[in-house]
């Protein structure tokens, strides 16, 4: 008779794959000899942003020295988002010699949602002690306006400066500013950079710093060609008529523009003839994500197709160009076929890059792209015409937004949203506003990558019938509003694939109806309430979070939006029982945010 | 004994459905399965052998696949071969910072009627692991991921200890293994590794993980 340790190697290693490090080693550790060999490469690295607390611990305390034994741990990945406090504490936990002794051969880190004084704990007792470290990434999804310039101070003199790092990437709400970064500093390990600045000079200053670049992949907050600052600095180059690169070994170099305030070709130029390099770099990207046009500059002069001519021919090296632009401006078809000749010319058919444009009417929004185009943004849009069907790389949308607020020329029908989800593969998100199809007479789709489904401002949805079109979605958001009322009580479905679960505009005193709708989802991870507790009893609202929390032993994550801040920590504790183990909390517009580590 | 309506044992000449050419497989207990080019495509091990040999109406043998198990086999991909399949992306592991350390594959989308096919196959019987090693063998990629994404998911949450006795998983022999005087493993002590009681080594720990 056949048993698991029958199987080959290669298929307990196809087995493996659908566990995270932490499952495989719990799992596996220690069967046999076998089996030890099969999980080495688990046991190298270690991402802990989705372990409930007691996971954590016991991997700090009971996993690592095990794995320590005739291992090393390479890669680790920490953060607050769905575990919040979690940096605090492993900050507590190094402290212990030998706890710190397991984190010696780390050379990759990446730390997700830090506050600012446990992140300058970290990097100063922990970080900036590994010697081995090459890869850095620092993802900061919240920064306090008053915590900004020491964030920027200490990002610029502490983090860049690392001289081991080859390859650091760093996101930071509004983008970092490099302007107090001294002329002469230079960060020669740097060989690839993701960086969001605020200006095109926070760019300009980088590269200067930065000579042995490969990849570069910049987002800027604003380009403002009016800038006196970037004039200045475009008129030093400018000066300098050798158009050579600062950065002599790019290759790669992805640019990708949040918004224009003035622009000017020629400073595209300039800044690009410092940047790629007509040797090495063979790709180039460029992303507009939103301008609006004034007197139709921005479209006469980036829609140009021979002044991309004359600049990409620059580079004889360059294999790859991507190019997504949305400007917010009308186009008149003569215009759009007189641009579109412009960017089939003989160069372009010879590279063969073509390009295309896709306009959807609301907004008067135009997107030219190149074909076939894989950015994110070109697909973060709403649908709400047949063009889309037509003309539309459709089969490569990751996130699909249907949105039918205010649709006069246009109302989606059953059919179209059926063909439509049929040619959407590879589909991970579909977000559907203001629908109003009667969703239960379509077969189901079966999208096994679709993992969350996001509902709103659609009234009386019968979920049941929208689980059933969506079976293998494991996400969901939803407003409470939008469910009907056979929905919300005694409703005996039990929607087991769904693990995490938000759910917004729960009105005062509708907490013990939450309780029974919430029922159906027996194993959530993860649970966000955004609750309108003004004018909600305290003591009513706690019972409910209690027998709540209480009913979901698989819960590890818990995210309150409150409108009124209830305070007290003992009480909190005494609710949770000691369930609850780390606790942030942070004002927010309208109210406190509460994230709750169970 | 006959299946579904496509994949029938039979004696008759190969025939011409609306989905092509008919083929014949055999079980290696002799049980023969004519099945259509829609069930061929799944497999690339049927398909590989349907190419290079010229097989007319020979079955072509399957040594390594029983009648009980190449049966559901042929059901499944007769249920799914009509899905659509996804364009590959190929995608560029560079510009995703996300990429850079291990995510596990998703496990959680197997489809209802997958769910109720593989739960035919038990772990007592060893039948679970039957119809992996047939994919596998058969190079039906699908019905392999369904296999071992339910295996990922019996032992998801499970200690080593649960995993060694819900599998019957063996210990390496005393002296072998991590049980060898000099290796490191043995000495870890925190997880049991041996079933000879003169193994040296603190007691097996209480597991906070399932207090």
């Amino acid at each position: 008779m056949t048993n698991l340790s029958n199987l080959p190697d290669e298929i307990l290693c196809n087995i493996f794959e659908y566990l995270s490090s932490f499952d495989a080693i719990y799992s596996f550790i220690n069967l046999n000899k076998r089996f030890n060999c099969l999980l080495i490469s688990f046991k190298q690295q270690i991402d802990l942003t989705y372990l409930s607390y007691d996971q954590f611990l016991y991997y700090m305390k009971n996993i690592l020295p095990i794995i320590n034994q005739d291992e090393l741990l390479y890669v680790l990945k920490l953060g607050n988002q769905r575990t919040p406090g979690q940096i605090e504490l492993f900050n507590s936990l190094i402290d212990d010699k030998n706890c710190r002794s397991y984190f010696n051969n780390i050379d990759q880190v990446i730390i997700e949602s830090p506050r600012l004084n446990e992140f300058i704990n970290f990097v100063n007792k922990f970080l900036l002690s590994l010697s081995e470290l090459i890869t850095l990434t620092i993802k900061i999804d919240y920064v306090n306006d008053p915590d900004f310039p020491t964030w920027t101070k200490f990002l610029t003199n502490t983090i860049l400066p690392i001289a081991t790092l080859i390859k650091l990437s760093i996101e930071i709400p509004n983008g970092l500013v490099l302007s107090r970064l001294p002329d002469s500093i230079m960060f020669p390990s740097l060989m690839d950079i993701t960086l969001n600045v605020t200006l095109v000079t926070d760019l300009l200053i980088l590269i200067q710093s930065t000579p042995n670049l490969r990849n570069l992949s910049i987002r800027i907050g604003w380009w403002t060609s009016g800038d006196q600052t970037l004039v200045k600095m475009i008129k030093k180059m400018c000066e300098d008529h050798n158009r050579t690169s600062y950065l002599i070994h790019l290759k790669k170099f992805h640019l990708s523009i949040d918004s224009i305030l003035t622009f000017q070709f020629e400073h595209l130029e300039q800044v690009l003839y410092r940047i790629m390099n007509n040797e090495t770099t063979y790709n180039f990207n460029f992303i507009l994500r939103n301008a609006i046009s004034r007197n139709n500059e921005l479209v006469t002069q980036l829609l140009d197709g021979k002044r991309w001519e004359n600049l990409l021919s620059s580079y004889s090296s360059l294999i790859q160009f991507d190019l997504f632009i949305r400007i917010t401006d009308s186009l008149k078809l003569e215009q759009e076929n007189f641009n579109m000749n412009l960017f089939q010319t003989k160069y372009f058919l010879t590279k063969k890059w073509q390009f295309s444009y896709f306009k959807y009417s609301r907004n008067d929004n135009i997107i030219f792209y190149s074909n076939p185009c894989k950015n994110e943004e070109l697909f973060d849009i709403s649908i709400d015409n047949l063009e889309i069907v037509n003309h539309f790389p459709i089969n490569y949308i990751s996130h699909l937004l249907i949105d039918q607020t205010n649709t006069k020329n246009y109302k989606f029908n059953l059919s179209i949203f059926d063909f439509i989800l049929n040619q959407c593969l590879n589909l991970r998100q579909l977000t559907l506003i203001h629908i109003d199809i009667n969703l239960s007479i379509i077969k189901p789709f079966n999208i096994p990558s679709l993992h969350t489904l996001q509902i709103e401002k659609i009234r009386n949805i019968n979920l049941s019938n929208v689980l059933q079109l969506f079976p293998l979605i494991n996400t969901l958001f939803l407003s409470y509003l939008t469910i009907d009322d056979q929905n919300r009580l005694s409703n005996i479905h039990r929607y087991n694939r769904i693990i995490e679960l938000s759910l917004i505009d729960i009105p005062s005193n509708c907490m013990d109806k939450v309780q029974l709708f919430l029922n159906q989802f027996p194993n959530l991870y993860y649970l966000y309430m955004h609750i309108s507790n003004q004018r909600m009893d305290d003591e009513y609202f706690l019972r409910n979070l209690k027998e709540i929390t209480e009913k979901f032993p698989s819960l590890i994550y818990l995210k309150l939006k409150l409108e009124k801040d209830i305070n007290s920590i003992d009480l909190w504790n005494e609710v949770f029982n000691n369930r609850m183990k780390m606790y942030l909390k942070e004002n927010v517009f309208g109210g406190v945010l509460k994230h709750l580590w169970f | 004994m006959a299946t579904t309506a496509e994949a029938s044992n039979t004696t008759t000449g190969n025939t011409e459905t609306a989905t092509g050419k008919m083929i014949k497989i055999q079980s290696n207990d002799g049980q023969i399965f004519e099945v259509d080019q829609g069930v061929v495509e799944q497999s690339s091990t049927i398909k590989t052998l349907s190419d290079l040999m010229d097989v007319g109406d020979v079955p072509i043998p399957l040594p390594n696949v029983k009648a009980s198990i190449l049966g559901p086999i042929v059901d499944f991909c007769n249920h799914h071969k009509n899905d659509q399949k996804p364009e590959p992306i190929d995608e560029d592991d560079d510009d995703d910072p996300n990429k850079d350390i291990y995510e596990p594959k998703r496990s959680d989308d197997i489809c209802e009627w997958d769910l109720n096919f593989i739960k035919q196959f038990t772990v007592p019987e060893g039948t679970l692991f039957d119809i992996i090693m047939a994919a596998n063998y058969l190079g039906i990629k699908t019905l392999l991921a369904v296999g071992c994404k339910t295996i990922a998911n019996m032992v998801r949450g499970k200690s080593s200890t649960e995993v060694r006795e819900m599998f019957n998983i063996s210990y390496d022999p005393p002296g072998e293994g991590i049980n060898a005087p000099n290796a490191i493993e043995g000495q870890a002590g925190t997880v049991p590794t041996t079933q000879d009681a003169n193994a040296t080594g603190p007691s097996p720990q209480p597991d906070p993980m399932n207090q």
